[in-house]
């Protein structure tokens, strides 16, 4: 039986109630159908690990979708504090971190008060440090699909953005399919007994699937930066299929490129290989 | 300087006073109603012989009117005729027309500035005068006694049971047929419930009324002479729930969700600050999770948010308005900051606060606004995402 969720069991797990006694400043609007729109002042105090506790406010308007997380919520910031220049999407609408590093942050959680906490506040915080110190405290990724590789490589807890990519094929695959086939980093052994542990791990933490659909966007956002883009659109499908050659070579990757693309100078993601989820955008230059 | 449950108290009856309308708009009200019975009863009329019953209902009978927003707003003004007419011997559609054809006529005979327009279940008629009305008549039946007996069984009591009418609504299946399935509904039962959750408040005063000669008797006291603290705060969510969907007017909650869920959870509180709370604090226990979600107590099949089924999104408005409503009201008569106040009191109530409001208050008004915001609890970031740019 498919127990479907209430309006109000969401609406209690929203916890917009909390996040309004929390943050004053903050008030509902009446928004398009089921969604949520918040905007005011937003005055906040935070601190992160080794650095400061600083207490600040912004003037803010946060608006969450019907499906959210699924789609996540955007914030933007209205006092015109927050320099154009400084990490932001085209709509203007300020970038908190990476599709992963969001997603991440709230996992399945519908709460806007998670949101605000875990992905406005640390923004904010970086923004006011800043200010002060003249970068922010915790990183930052640069923009573009570069950021999302850099997001992967850290998640991998590796350096090289091109073995990232490599590795987060692997990873956005069943588990057991994946360790069959040869490891990316080029070692000649199979995944199983080479970085295993590091694709596991990225799989458990994001997930198999949420992992796939990162790597879609991502071989999309590079087939349509390549000037090869017309030559690797399925015609039919529409499909953007992406060099991961090229791909490397746009993300700045050193390393070689790994033989589980190459097997007896075929691409191996040109086999037919069933669970790799990403295969349809890959394909050897 | 006032301590705070005494500013709160005194800050909300500086809203009320700006938010009441005078009471010779509820007078004129009446007089509508009774020219409008007057004019049925009439030698002549075609439903003369049915004894028609005029009674007034929503927020005018209830005494629980709020200012328009704009300034020529039009006033909402409610009744109900109900006839001594048995089901069996008429349709929803032949009473919806007869009545409408005695509508039309008063229309003309009054000089009215247009024909009386159909709604699904009621006639509006407009008024023009230098205060603006349009009167929405519901015609009805009065409902059988053993539909009465029924809604008793279940706990309603009698003298809210007998109450109860039968409707017309040009969306019923049945509308043109001779059945004895009508809609039903019972305004005038749910009325009397809500006097019965005012409290001895209701009673004191329509004895205090009566002692000052402005009344011969205390059934001769009109509700919306009572201003029980149980009114006084239903006023004052309906006013935040008008300036909250200011611009989404037609996604609001509805004034009887509003006053129905006000009347079951007043706690019988003596002032209209802790009234409020205490709704707020008791209003969401009282909305069931399953169809009825607002059922009006005295006629529990029918249901005040028959809307959230088809559109869930009223539920969530619902729900937005009353968490906004929750912290609001817990912040406000609370904010002793003269700056901060009339801002605030702007913005949730639309009332603009004048200096002599705030030094009733207590605030000097001209002093200097030295605002010291409340402390935002402290976050402790660990492992954040980091910025990002975005698709370029």
């Amino acid at each position: 039986m498919v127990v479907t969720e209430t309006v109000a069991e969401r609406f209690r797990k929203s916890e917009v109630a909390e996040l309004l006694a929390r943050y004053p400043g903050l008030r509902v609007i009446p928004a398009g159908a089921m969604a949520l729109r918040v905007e005011g002042e937003f005055r906040f105090c935070a601190n992160g690990k080794t650095t400061e506790v600083i207490e600040d406010s912004y003037e803010v308007r946060i608006e969450v979708p019907p499906n959210f997380p699924k789609r996540m919520a955007l914030v933007w910031e209205t006092g015109g504090r927050i320099r154009p220049n400084y990490h932001r999407l085209d709509n203007g609408a300020l970038c908190l971190g990476s599709r992963l590093g969001v997603r991440l942050q709230m996992g399945r959680s519908v709460s806007i008060l998670r949101f605000v906490e875990r992905c406005l506040i640390p923004y904010l915080y970086g923004y006011s440090y800043a200010e002060k110190h003249g970068a922010p405290p915790f990183g930052e990724l640069e923009h573009g699909e570069r950021g999302s590789l850099q997001e992967l490589a850290s998640l991998l807890c590796i350096q090289d953005l091109h073995l990232a990519l490599a590795l987060s094929f692997p990873a956005a695959t069943k588990r057991r399919r994946a360790n069959r086939r040869l490891c990316p980093c080029g070692s000649g052994r199979r995944l199983g007994r080479c970085h295993n542990r590091k694709v596991n791990a990225l799989r458990r933490r994001v997930g198999r699937l949420v992992l796939a659909s990162e790597m879609r966007v991502i071989a999309q956002a590079f087939s349509e930066q390549s000037p090869r883009k017309r030559s690797v659109v399925e015609p039919e499908t529409g499909v953007a299929k992406a060099s991961l050659l090229q791909m490397s070579r746009e993300a700045g990757g050193q390393a070689t490129i790994p033989a589980w693309v190459h097997r007896g100078g075929r691409a191996l993601c040109q086999q037919p290989v069933q669970g790799f989820a990403t295969e349809e955008v890959v394909r050897l230059a | 300087m006032l301590n705070e449950p005494e500013f709160g108290r005194q800050y909300l009856e500086v809203i009320i006073e700006s938010l009441d309308i005078p009471q010779s708009l509820y007078a004129r009200a009446a007089n509508r109603h009774r020219s409008l019975a007057e004019w049925l009863c009439r030698p002549g009329s075609r439903l003369r012989e049915f004894n028609p019953h005029v009674s007034s209902q929503g927020s005018f009978r209830l005494g629980t009117v709020v200012r328009p927003l704009v300034q020529d707003a039009v006033y909402d003004l409610d009744n109900v005729t109900t006839l001594m007419l048995h089901k069996a011997v008429i349709t929803q559609k032949q009473l919806k027309e007869v009545y409408g054809l005695e509508i039309a006529d008063y229309a003309k005979a009054n000089d009215m500035i247009a024909a009386p327009e159909e709604k699904n279940r009621c006639w509006r008629l407009p008024y023009a005068d230098e205060v603006k009305f349009h009167l929405d008549s519901l015609p009805s039946l009065a409902e059988e006694e053993t539909f009465a007996r029924s809604l008793h069984v279940r706990n309603v009591p009698e003298a809210w049971a007998k109450r109860a009418i039968a409707i017309t609504d040009k969306r019923h299946p049945a509308y043109a047929q001779q059945t004895m399935l009508w809609p039903t509904s019972n305004p005038r039962g749910f009325a009397r419930w809500l006097e019965s959750r005012m409290g001895t408040f209701a009673d004191t005063k329509r004895l205090e009324l009566v002692q000052r000669r402005f009344y011969a008797t205390v059934e001769a006291v009109p509700t919306y002479e009572l201003k029980t603290p149980l009114q006084r705060a239903i006023q004052l969510l309906k006013r935040h729930r008008d300036v909250m969907f200011v611009d989404n007017p037609d996604v609001a909650p509805i004034s009887m969700i509003i006053t129905n869920l006000a009347g079951h959870a007043y706690g019988g509180e003596a002032d209209v600050l802790a009234a409020v709370r205490g709704i707020l604090a008791r209003m969401l226990t009282y909305v069931r999770t399953e169809r009825p979600h607002v059922p009006n107590p005295t006629h529990p099949d029918e249901d005040y948010a028959d809307k959230w089924a088809k559109a869930p999104e009223l539920e969530l408005y619902f729900r937005q308005w009353h968490s906004q409503a929750v912290q609001d009201f817990n912040r406000l008569p609370a904010l002793m900051d003269a700056a901060a106040l009339r801002t605030a009191t702007s913005r949730s109530f639309r009332v603009d606060l004048r200096d002599a409001h705030l030094q009733s208050l207590g605030l000097a008004a001209a002093a200097p606004a030295i605002i010291i915001p409340p402390s935002a609890p402290r976050v402790q970031i660990s492992s954040p995402a980091r910025p990002w740019g975005g698709g370029d």
